[in-house]
């Protein structure tokens, strides 16, 4: 009798207590959720394409879209020239009129500047980084357009060397221990040292001669040069050989003999039928092995079969909104990311997109994922399942130790058991 | 009295001695006369854990959300107010500009249109208002039409349009009476009374009132006749409202101006079907 006394005065007290406790548990679940909402709108950037409405139409993904490292024009990018990504993901982009170089993190945000001063063009300073590219042991290779040389600087940013070129330094590719420099109309290999190993090409409009910018890539053996002043693409063999030429005719591009609008279409495929060049600037190979080139002037991104230099797809358009390009002038790619940055010059950013097929790992993907800025939400989400898991485990032991109380006369305890 | 049983922190049954059930029947009865080691109680013992349990949760949501505190304190530590997007670009730009030049109503304007971009509504009206205070120019108010209509407050925005036609009709007049002392007759176009029109416009539409809409974007394209998106926006109306007729007009006259236009030409096969 004195334990159900015991029962109904312990009973409610206790009953009304879980109750506070369960509002509580509720209400602090409640700010939880406001606190996750406002952490996650922070992080989310104002006038995202896809709310705006300007989200790109033609199979291109607009990853994010990189300024500068502040709110004022001198700390932004102006006429981005070049761009090139660093084996850690890092992005290299050049600011040639402010003679420095900008290097972001993959996540978007500012890394730091690599510049010698107000610029020169003494030894160990660069006054006009024209194009850029980044070796695999993190060293960048610098073209200085003005100064006429390739300038070398470590990963760190301390210099290494330089070496002149013979006329103007104009585009540069680094690969397997060979520096591939393209001069005014011709080709030359160096080795990392600066030691020129051979060259080839001259200036002009036939099939293998050049009139080419920044645009040159190596692979496998073969050369392949974007010939933007020739509205052309044209692969040699190491030795300087042609191998392709695509278009065969180059277009007039000045002089009474200018034709209004280039009308060969050689480069076009039945994928892309009746595709042609414009200014073909840069080009990157992707991680399945096509070629990805730039034309400034029909503001697009091309996929390439190097074997023949047909035109696969295309892929970008006219604007200023993100994801749309305005005198796209460089591209790079990451394959840790299967990712592609492109100079997107006339509109003062670096911009990383994505194309289908371009052929990532599949670890790309998870990749991405921690350059993303939402990966901060990331604690609040471990920590809520480590608690809710041993909440869980908590709350099993809690009712297993209570049932031998409720059932289980075998140990004389219960109340009922012992009435008797 | 009952604070051996209601102390969370140390209450788990292996820890209160009295609370070896197992070991002292004899001494039940004495125990729950007294009421404080009801410890030995079943009842109570059952309630206990699961109140021992609950405030163990909102000990782990507390630190859930000291963790959330702390990435997000992290984070902000960490961003850089260096722009992401091109809206923000174009906020942080025209943030900028109103600083280096506070008496510039193009710098004041565009500042707004970048807040209504970015969907900082309050922000964008602020300025406008900010702006009107500084630089006296009466037509702010049709910056302020376009932020309402942006913000979806088509009323206000209507309100606005109205008084921005007054205003700007009332320059233009004035420009042409000058002109006119002088002797140069003059057409002027004006593209502040398009923006007028077409705003308000589609304040009207967006209000239900279509056929007001319909008058408006064609006051609009008798000041610029050749903005063919404006003429797709006519055409739809028109075939909303059943006028087949004059929407195939208003189509064909889009592609006067851009004769691949996506829009036009779906739209003349809606309506020729």
């Amino acid at each position: 009798m004195s334990d159900v006394t015991a029962d109904t005065t312990a009973a409610p007290r206790s009953s009304r207590a879980r109750i506070v406790l369960l509002v509580a548990i509720l209400v602090l679940l409640a700010l939880l959720v406001v606190l996750v909402v406002l952490f996650f709108n922070l992080l989310k950037p104002a006038g995202l394409p896809e709310d705006t409405g300007d989200a790109a139409p033609t199979g291109l993904t607009w990853i994010r879209s990189m300024y500068g490292f502040g709110p004022s024009a001198d700390e932004q990018l102006l006429s981005p020239s070049s761009v090139a990504i660093a084996p850690d993901g890092r992005i290299y982009a050049t600011d040639p009129i402010r003679a420095r170089i900008m290097i972001f993190n993959s996540d978007g945000t500012f890394d730091r500047l690599l510049h010698t001063g107000a610029g020169g063009a003494g030894t160990g300073q660069f006054i006009r980084p024209e194009a850029l590219d980044v070796d695999e042991n993190g060293e960048v290779y610098i073209a200085d357009s003005w100064a006429n040389k390739i300038i070398v600087f470590d990963d760190g940013g301390t210099y290494v060397r330089e070496w002149p070129v013979q006329q103007q330094a104009r585009g540069v590719y680094v690969s397997d221990g060979s520096v591939y420099v393209l001069d005014v109309g011709k080709v030359i290999v160096y080795d990392t040292q600066g030691k020129e190993l051979r060259s080839f090409g001259t200036r002009g409009r036939a099939p293998g001669q050049l009139d080419a910018y920044q645009g040159i890539a190596a692979k496998d053996g073969s050369i392949y040069v974007a010939d933007s002043y020739n509205k052309r693409l044209q692969s040699f063999d190491d030795s300087g050989k042609l191998i392709w030429a695509v278009p065969e005719s180059a277009a007039n591009t000045s002089g009474p003999m200018a034709e209004a609008a280039p009308t060969s279409d050689e480069s076009s495929s039945s994928a892309v039928p009746g595709h042609v060049w414009d200014l073909p600037q840069d080009l990157v190979f992707d991680g399945a092995g096509r070629l990805v080139v730039v034309d400034a002037f029909t503001f697009e991104m091309a996929v390439i079969e190097p074997k023949n230099g047909k035109a696969q797809a295309v892929f970008g358009e006219f604007g200023t909104a993100d994801g749309q390009f305005f005198y796209p002038t460089s591209v790079d790619y990451d394959p840790a990311r299967d990712w592609f940055a492109v100079a997107d010059t006339q509109n003062n950013r670096v911009q990383i997109v994505r194309i289908p097929g371009s052929g990532g790992s599949p670890m790309s993907a998870v990749w991405r994922w921690t350059s993303s800025p939402y990966r901060y939400l990331v604690v609040p989400g471990l920590l809520f399942l480590i608690v809710l898991a041993l909440a869980l485990w908590a709350r099993r032991r809690v009712l297993d130790a209570i049932k031998p109380d409720v059932g289980d006369s075998g140990e004389g305890e219960g109340p009922l058991a012992e009435e008797s | 009295m009952t604070d051996q049983n209601h102390e969370p922190e140390e209450s788990t049954f292996a820890e209160e001695p009295e609370s070896t059930f197992a070991e002292e029947p004899a001494d039940e009865v004495d125990e729950v006369d007294a009421e404080e080691s009801s410890a030995t109680s079943p009842p109570e013992r059952r309630q206990d854990p699961m109140v021992t349990w609950m405030l163990a949760v909102i000990l782990g949501i507390i630190i859930v959300l000291l963790g959330t505190t702390a990435a997000l304190v992290l984070y902000l530590g960490s961003l850089n107010r260096a722009p992401r997007t091109a809206v923000e670009r174009d906020v942080a730009t025209w943030e900028t500009a109103i600083h280096e030049r506070p008496s510039d109503t193009n710098a004041w304007a565009s500042l707004a249109y970048a807040y209504a971009e970015a969907d900082r509504f309050d922000d964008a009206l602020r300025i406008v208002s900010e702006a009107q205070k500084r630089t006296k120019e009466s037509s702010l108010v049709l910056v302020r039409a376009d932020v309402l209509r942006m913000a979806g407050r088509y009323s206000e925005a209507t309100d606005d349009y109205d008084e921005a036609e007054k205003v700007i009709t009332a320059a233009l007049d004035e420009t042409k009476r000058r002109r006119a002392k002088i002797g140069v007759e003059a057409e002027l176009p004006d593209e502040g009374l398009t923006r007028v029109y077409s705003g308000r416009a589609q304040c009207a539409y967006e209000l239900g009132e279509v056929d007001k809409a319909i008058s408006d974007l064609e006051k609009a394209l008798e000041t610029a006749p050749q903005q063919a998106t404006l003429w797709v926006t006519l055409g739809d109306y028109y075939s909303e409202t059943g006028k087949n007729k004059e929407a195939v007009a208003a189509y064909r006259e889009a592609l006067k101006y851009v004769p691949d236009y996506a829009e036009a030409l779906a739209g003349l096969e809606k309506v020729e079907k």
